[in-house]
């Protein structure tokens, strides 16, 4: 019988500095086969760990369309972040996954698709925005509203660059007042406002959001005020998780487990649940 | 019902033998049950011991694999499984055992943890019959009984000049033939007898709440829970003692050569348990307390069909603030 | 805070000196104080005790309608800490979830340690005297602190008193190594559910050394070694400050008898430095002297 709690090992290929507090890993598994072995998708999340200092959940950033390693985005905030800051290149890691339930790609398809992240938040939306180019002819129209405190702490610069100039895809970028410098070329603003000015239809759409709460909280009530019905809207949530299976107690809300029946929730799911996240 | 007698002055002579041939773990002191190397040392109290049997399933610090660190590289080892030692447990509370059942849920349901499941496998439960219900004993509100049957493979009950021994499993069955020169065959009058002993043990447990419907009852947004439990001081005495409460932590415990990977007791009542570098969302006590009771009463039983409850009544006993948890239930009822 | 407090008159509400006062009559005592303090809205809640669910148990609580008085008991099993309730994060005096203007005039009904434990926490700028209304009960001992009324005189219980001194000595008595392994088996069977920090008024800390993680300076798992640590840091964090109250002896599930911790320790620091936490509410306290001496401060 497999040990749930036994890591599979994965070297550190390559490390990306994000912002001052963000960095993303590539990770490659040790043991070698992938694709054979290991398949995952947008939304879902693995337990990442630094032996010795412990695990900690992150959610996948990069596409399973372009599998053959992980990617994960990691905040310097806590023991395990720092740990994983850090790290060189060539040092080993432990992994286990994937967990979770990830984004419904099979109701999007054939959706316009509204995108509405914040910060480090736009990590796991970031794997479902290229699962949704690679395979772009399932779905509508993109729209990407993506911001961050300020441009020093905007994640992906590089994949930000090709949205922008990607076409069949309008990608508005900004950044909170006060955040912005010389030569900053998008818009100024809370993400939430900037998508109330974009103003996308919510006809035959779906939004996905993922950002700090007080962000998720706004974009809820603007896509609300837009006319996106609650089934329309889709969020992931973040909890302190410790065992990634439902079984440690400490992630769930009502009685599902944000591990297991989560992350990813609709915004009609999430109203039907307690507010204890 | 398939049963045997055991004559009181052999079952210190039985457990002897069965010493022989299993690890024995028995009620060792007022504090735990614990591997006994002799019949003397069967610690047989009035009390309950304060810890109750989850420790043999669910370690309170178990080891989930070993690293070794050697500059880039990481070397795990894979811990055995738990060896399958046949193991005994003797004089099991009948509500200790009845917990087991309820952890399987978690343990050994849509998720399978390999040496919960290998400790399983190689333990056989005799438990003993409550002769001495204490004040904070409420089992017969959950379905339980001094006597009760669910989780031990056999049950011992002290009838006036013997023990009634009853057979509930295949393995308990198989044990009994196995020492078979111990028992002889139960009877129509020791049945009867039985029946009677049984009765007035359960009436002796006076305390009682009403589950019937509870679940409903109860509602996360009440406003009762802000003023429920003041008292509570936010240890982790009523979870850790408790047989059915099994939230783990996963802590990695070494130094820079190595270590391991621990899973250890956790519980809802501390503010750590759910407190992110970012938010927190229990962040006063009665958000914990409400994650307690909901937990046990009505989140368990929309998963699985069960109550996370036995009422072995410790969380009552050893709580420092004098909780009663049949109290609280009952004011939450209204 | 306010700081409204009215005194209560000289006079009023003073038992006569010597005589102890059955249970009965300061449970009387206590239950009228807290209807007169709830009537004259002098105080918002009233820290007590009242009946649990035996007899012989009893559960702090927290009056605030006069209604509810008369769940007031005092009786032997009045143990517990109150000035507990009064600090940490979610404290009545010091609660971080509300504004000061929100902050309750609190009453709260205090033994001889309790009486202690407050000047401690005075001396450590947790609340100010004029903060708290005291409902003391006194036993001869110096407390370091005059109670706004005093409702009840009880008897030292010198055979405990005794218990842990013939239980100390016989520690004593021991080699050094017989005795580390005496403790390294009292602290093996703890199980880390902190219910003896929990239960203790100068364990306010909103993040405590125990969970602290940057760096990890005990591990979480009970393991002997890490117990011992527990125990070991929590009782030098203690030092000078421990009234001696007894409240985490009495919590632990395990019978781990952390009175002869405490108890020798409270020992050690009169002994040294002829300093009693919490007699004297001018006096510096033990390890502020000595650690200002060493930096050269004093």
């Amino acid at each position: 019988m497999e040990n749930t709690f036994l890591p599979r090992l994965m070297t550190v290929e390559s490390i990306i500095s994000e912002t001052p507090d963000i960095k993303t890993f590539r990770l490659t598994f040790q043991d070698g086969g992938t694709e054979r072995d290991f398949s995952f998708q947008p939304g879902q999340f693995g337990v990442f760990s630094v032996f010795g200092q412990g695990e900690a959940p992150f959610g996948f950033a990069n596409s399973p369309t372009r599998a053959g390693h992980v990617e994960c985005s990691i905040k310097r905030v806590g023991k395990v972040t720092r740990a994983f800051h850090r790290l060189n290149v060539g040092d080993t890691v432990g992994f286990r996954g994937p967990y979770g339930r990830g984004f419904p790609i099979e109701e999007m398809r054939g959706k316009n698709l509204v995108f509405a992240g914040g910060g480090i938040g736009l990590a796991p939306l970031r794997s479902l925005i290229w699962n949704c180019i690679d395979t772009r002819a399932d779905f509508g129209d993109i729209t990407i509203v993506y911001g961050a405190r300020s441009t020093a702490d905007l994640v992906y610069k590089q994949d930000l660059e090709r949205w922008v100039e990607m076409e069949g895809i309008h990608t508005v970028l900004t950044v909170d007042p006060g955040g912005e410098d010389e030569g900053w070329k998008g818009e100024i603003g809370f993400v939430p406002a900037v998508l109330e000015r974009v103003e996308p239809s919510p006809e035959s759409a779906m939004a996905i959001t993922c950002g700090p709460p007080i962000m998720i909280k706004f974009v809820l009530r603007s896509l609300t005020e837009m006319g996106f019905a609650p089934a329309q809207i889709i969020t992931t949530l973040e909890m302190k998780m410790k065992c990634g299976v439902g079984k440690c107690g400490r992630c769930n809300i009502g009685s599902l487990y944000v591990c297991k029946d989560g992350p990813v929730f609709s915004y009609e799911d999430l109203r039907g649940l307690p507010d204890e996240y | 019902m398939e049963a045997r007698i055991l004559q009181r002055d052999r079952l210190l002579q039985l457990v002897d033998e069965l010493i022989k041939d299993y690890e024995v773990i028995a009620p060792r002191d007022e504090l735990s049950y614990g591997e006994i190397g002799s019949s003397s040392e069967v610690y047989l109290a009035e009390e309950k011991p304060v810890k109750s049997l989850k420790e043999f399933f669910f370690p309170d610090r178990e080891v989930l694999f070993e690293y070794l660190l050697r500059g880039e590289e990481v070397k795990l080892v894979p811990l055995s499984l738990p060896d399958d030692t046949a193991r005994v447990i003797l004089c099991a509370r009948p509500c200790d055992a009845a917990a087991l059942p309820i952890l399987d849920q978690v343990f050994a349901g849509d998720y399978l943890d390999p040496s919960y499941l290998q400790r399983r496998k190689s333990t056989l439960i005799i438990s003993l019959a409550c002769q001495h219900p204490a004040k904070t004993c409420f089992c017969t509100s959950l379905g339980g009984s001094p006597a009760g049957t669910e989780g031990s493979d056999l049950l011992l009950t002290p009838l006036s000049e013997v023990y009634h021994v009853q057979v509930i499993t295949e393995r308990g069955r198989a044990l009994v033939e196995k020492y078979g020169q111990f028992f002889q065959e139960s009877d129509e009058a020791w049945e009867r007898e039985r029946a009677l002993v049984e009765a007035e043990l359960r009436e002796r447990v006076t305390k009682r709440v009403d589950v019937e419907g509870l679940s409903e009852a109860l509602e996360f947004g009440s406003p009762i829970w802000e003023t429920l439990t003041p008292q509570c001081v936010d240890c982790g005495v009523c979870t850790f003692l408790c047989p059915t409460c099994h939230c783990f932590d996963i802590q990695d415990e070494g130094d820079p050569g190595g270590g391991a990977r621990i899973r250890l007791w956790d519980s809802c009542a501390f503010r750590e348990f759910t407190k992110m570098n970012v938010a927190q969302p229990r962040p006063t006590h009665f958000r914990r307390y409400r994650q307690r009771i909901m937990h046990k009463f009505r989140y368990y039983v929309e998963n699985f069909g069960k109550t996370l409850c036995v009422g072995c009544g410790r969380c009552i006993a050893h709580c420092p603030s004098g909780i009663d948890i049949t109290e609280v239930l009952n004011r939450v009822r209204g | 805070m306010s700081g409204t407090i009215s005194q209560p008159a000289e006079s009023e509400g003073r038992t006569v000196d010597g005589a102890a006062s059955q249970p009965q009559e300061i449970t009387q005592k206590i239950q009228e104080e807290a209807r007169r303090l709830l009537r004259d809205d002098k105080g918002d809640v009233v820290i007590g005790y009242c009946q649990a669910w035996d007899d012989e148990v009893v559960s702090p609580c927290f009056v605030t309608d006069g209604s509810q008085v008369g769940k007031l008991v005092f009786n032997e099993y009045c143990y517990h800490n109150l000035a507990r309730y009064l600090v940490g994060c979610e404290g009545y005096l010091t609660s971080r979830f509300r504004t000061d203007e929100e902050a309750p005039r609190v009453a709260l009904v205090s033994t001889p340690a309790t009486l202690r434990t407050v000047v401690g926490l005075i001396q450590e700028h947790q609340f100010e005297r004029d903060d708290l209304i005291v409902l003391g009960i006194v036993d001869g001992t110096p407390v370091g602190i005059e109670p706004d009324v005093t409702v009840g005189r009880i008897k030292v219980d010198r055979d405990e008193q005794e218990r842990v001194s013939a239980e100390l000595q016989r520690l004593e008595m021991m080699s050094v190594s017989e005795r580390w392994d005496w403790w390294e088996g009292q602290f093996s069977k703890c199980i880390r559910c902190y219910a003896c920090r929990q239960v203790c008024p100068f364990c306010y800390c909103e993040q405590c050394i125990a969970e602290e993680n940057q760096p990890q300076w005990i591990d979480r798992s009970s393991s002997p070694q890490n117990n011992r640590s527990f125990h070991i840091i929590r009782a030098c964090h203690l030092i000078g400050r421990c009234t001696d109250c007894g409240a985490c002896d009495r919590a632990c599930p395990m019978n781990i008898p952390l009175s002869l911790l405490y108890g020798k320790l409270a020992a050690e620091v009169q002994r040294a430095f002829g300093y009693v936490a919490g007699t004297d509410l001018e006096a510096t306290p033990a390890l502020v002297d000595v650690l200002a001496s060493e930096s050269g401060e004093r």
